[in-house]
């Protein structure tokens, strides 16, 4: 029986995805699965379908530029240089998009997009505190305030611009 | 959000960030702290800012003072910052070299020190022990990083007049182990190492750092030139061929050695007006030498003979030079074309530059990343607030055991 070329991708809210095998293999662990023939029933993730919409629509452009790679095409390039910039505006702006499809990328390991989405993360929070690195992460503080102090110290210039 | 974001994009997030904010973010938690401060994160975040061309910064010394620039701002003309170093007398704080975020400064031979200009931690040198009975020595410096022993070295040339002619001490000083060793059974060619052009104005003779080892043309008072190289891990010296289109010794042409994103290059400079440039993209392999370039200076006013690469751009296509220690240059790698870089120095006439990545490497390895002298006590005094804490909890958790008893 001949393998079929699509996988099917069912998300955290119950949604089927039928994606092309060839566009899925930019995912590590999609990929594993098909080598190891564990990918023709659907495969059920933890991802909602909105983060796992915004994964697929990510492959599909990155594999469709690698494929026009010898392609001297300036209309497509600037289609795919303008479709990758309302990408990163859109994740930017939105930190629950951006922070599910991080954990997705990390998940379904697609190293290109964990390093652009770890590449825009890292812009935007060049410039906070640690305060607000921990609203921004949800880390607890455990440092009691003498800790804190001591740590600080070390770098006071830091602190200032 | 409510859900906890993994360690591992944490790591991929902070190890793009510009050391300052990790200083800053090492206050965020523990877990935040220990992963800034551990071995494999300073590393991950070296090798991103290499492989990325970012963090990278330049040091001007100026008449009085270093000067920082950051490398990608060159270019827009921004104002050089002074650069408030611990070792400032106020002039003349050479910088010896340049390697993985530290640089070596010197102010005399008594007062050596390494210095980390993004966390602005220093390390004085203990004194190195040929202090004293070279009167008439000249000194050559270089600095680099022991990959194997994961260690940063001094290497201090002594060239003077013995009893049978020219003669030559070298001492390495060791940062893991903050102490000087005396190099013995030194080669014979190292005698005639010295060029009375190490000590002009222009060419300090400072080691260039290239594959793990340090680099110096032997004078080409001798039919063929040849580098001389000191393994930073083995603390031996060998040499190193030019390319063969090199070995030639006409009066007009001088042959010179720089570094370029850890590969070594050598210049052709002929009648100070013409530059080749080769890169030997594989160390010590003569077979990989590669010629990058040939260029005539635009404008002859003969300043080719003093050139050194710095670093290129972050797309690759231009080669920052510095040439004849005044001025810096663009070298557009397409068009084969020079543009000299107009940098507002606020009337700071720079002699010396120095590419220098912006990292978190220690000057020493007690107390964790970051830490000095200083960031080794506050350590010691977290752990003993640590220990009576746990002590107070204990004694805590035993007399509630008591009562409940």
């Amino acid at each position: 029986m001949a393998t079929t070329s699509t996988v099917k991708l069912r998300s955290g809210d119950n949604e089927v995805f039928e994606v092309e095998k060839q566009v899925m293999i930019q995912s590590g662990t999609i990929r594993n699965m098909i080598e190891d023939d564990a990918a023709d029933g659907e495969i059920p993730l933890q991802i909602s379908s909105r983060n796992l919409a915004k994964v697929v629509e990510w492959c599909k452009c990155m594999q469709h530029r690698d494929r026009n790679n010898n392609n001297d095409n300036k209309e497509e390039e600037e289609e795919e240089e303008e479709w990758e910039k309302k990408f990163d505006e859109e994740v930017s702006e939105d930190k629950d998009l951006h922070f599910g499809l991080l954990l997705a990328a990390n998940y379904l390991e697609i190293p290109a997009l964990l390093h652009r989405l770890c590449q825009l993360a890292a812009d935007i929070v060049k410039g906070k505190t640690p305060e607000e690195i921990r609203r921004t992460f949800n880390i607890k503080k455990d440092f009691t305030p003498e800790e804190e102090e001591a740590v600080m110290d070390e770098h006071g210039w830091a602190f200032h611009d | 959000m409510s859900k906890k974001i993994p360690l591992d994009i944490i790591t991929g997030i902070f190890c793009r960030q510009p050391v300052k904010s990790l200083l800053r973010f090492r206050c965020v938690s523990k877990t935040c702290c220990s992963l800034i401060d551990s071995q494999d994160f300073i590393k991950l975040h070296l090798n991103h800012s290499i492989t990325t061309r970012s963090n990278r910064r330049l040091i001007l010394k100026g008449a009085h003072d270093l000067y920082a620039l950051d490398f990608d701002t060159l270019t827009l003309g921004t104002g050089v910052q002074p650069h408030h170093h611990p070792l400032n007398i106020g002039s003349g704080t050479e910088v010896l070299g340049s390697c993985n975020g530290l640089i070596a400064l010197c102010n005399s031979v008594q007062e050596l020190a390494l210095f980390n200009p993004s966390t602005r931690k220093l390390k004085t040198l203990p004194l190195p022990p040929c202090l004293v009975g070279f009167p008439s020595a000249f000194t050559f410096y270089g600095f680099g990083q022991d990959k194997i022993n994961d260690d940063y070295k001094l290497v201090r040339v002594l060239h003077f007049k013995g009893n049978d002619g020219d003669d030559v001490e070298v001492e390495v000083y060791s940062l893991k182990t903050n102490s000087w060793r005396r190099i013995s059974n030194l080669p014979r060619f190292l005698r005639d190492f010295y060029d009375y052009l190490y000590h002009s104005l222009f060419r300090k003779g400072y080691g260039v750092l290239a594959g793990g080892a340090l680099h110096w043309v032997s004078p080409k008072s001798s039919t063929r030139s040849v580098i001389v190289a000191f393994d930073l891990v083995a603390e031996e010296f060998y040499q190193l061929p030019l390319p063969d289109s090199v070995n030639v010794s006409y009066a007009n042409v001088h042959v010179d050695v720089g570094s370029l994103e850890g590969c070594l290059c050598v210049f052709r400079f002929y009648n100070l007006v013409y530059v080749d440039m080769w890169m030997m993209k594989e160390h010590a392999v003569k077979e990989s030498w590669t010629k990058l370039f040939s260029v005539q200076e635009p404008t002859p006013t003969r300043s080719f003979l003093f050139l050194r690469p710095l670093g290129y751009s972050r797309n690759g296509v231009k080669l920052l030079l510095e040439v004849r220690r005044e001025k810096l240059v663009w070298f557009d790698l397409e068009t084969n074309s020079l543009r000299t870089v107009k940098i507002d120095t606020h009337g700071l006439d720079f002699v010396d530059t120095e590419i220098c990545m912006a990292s978190l490497v220690p000057l020493s390895d007690k107390g964790g990343g970051c830490g000095g002298g200083i960031n080794g006590m506050k350590r010691r005094n977290l752990e003993e607030k640590e220990k009576r804490h746990k002590k107070k909890r204990d004694d805590f958790l035993c007399t509630g055991f008591k009562l409940v008893l």
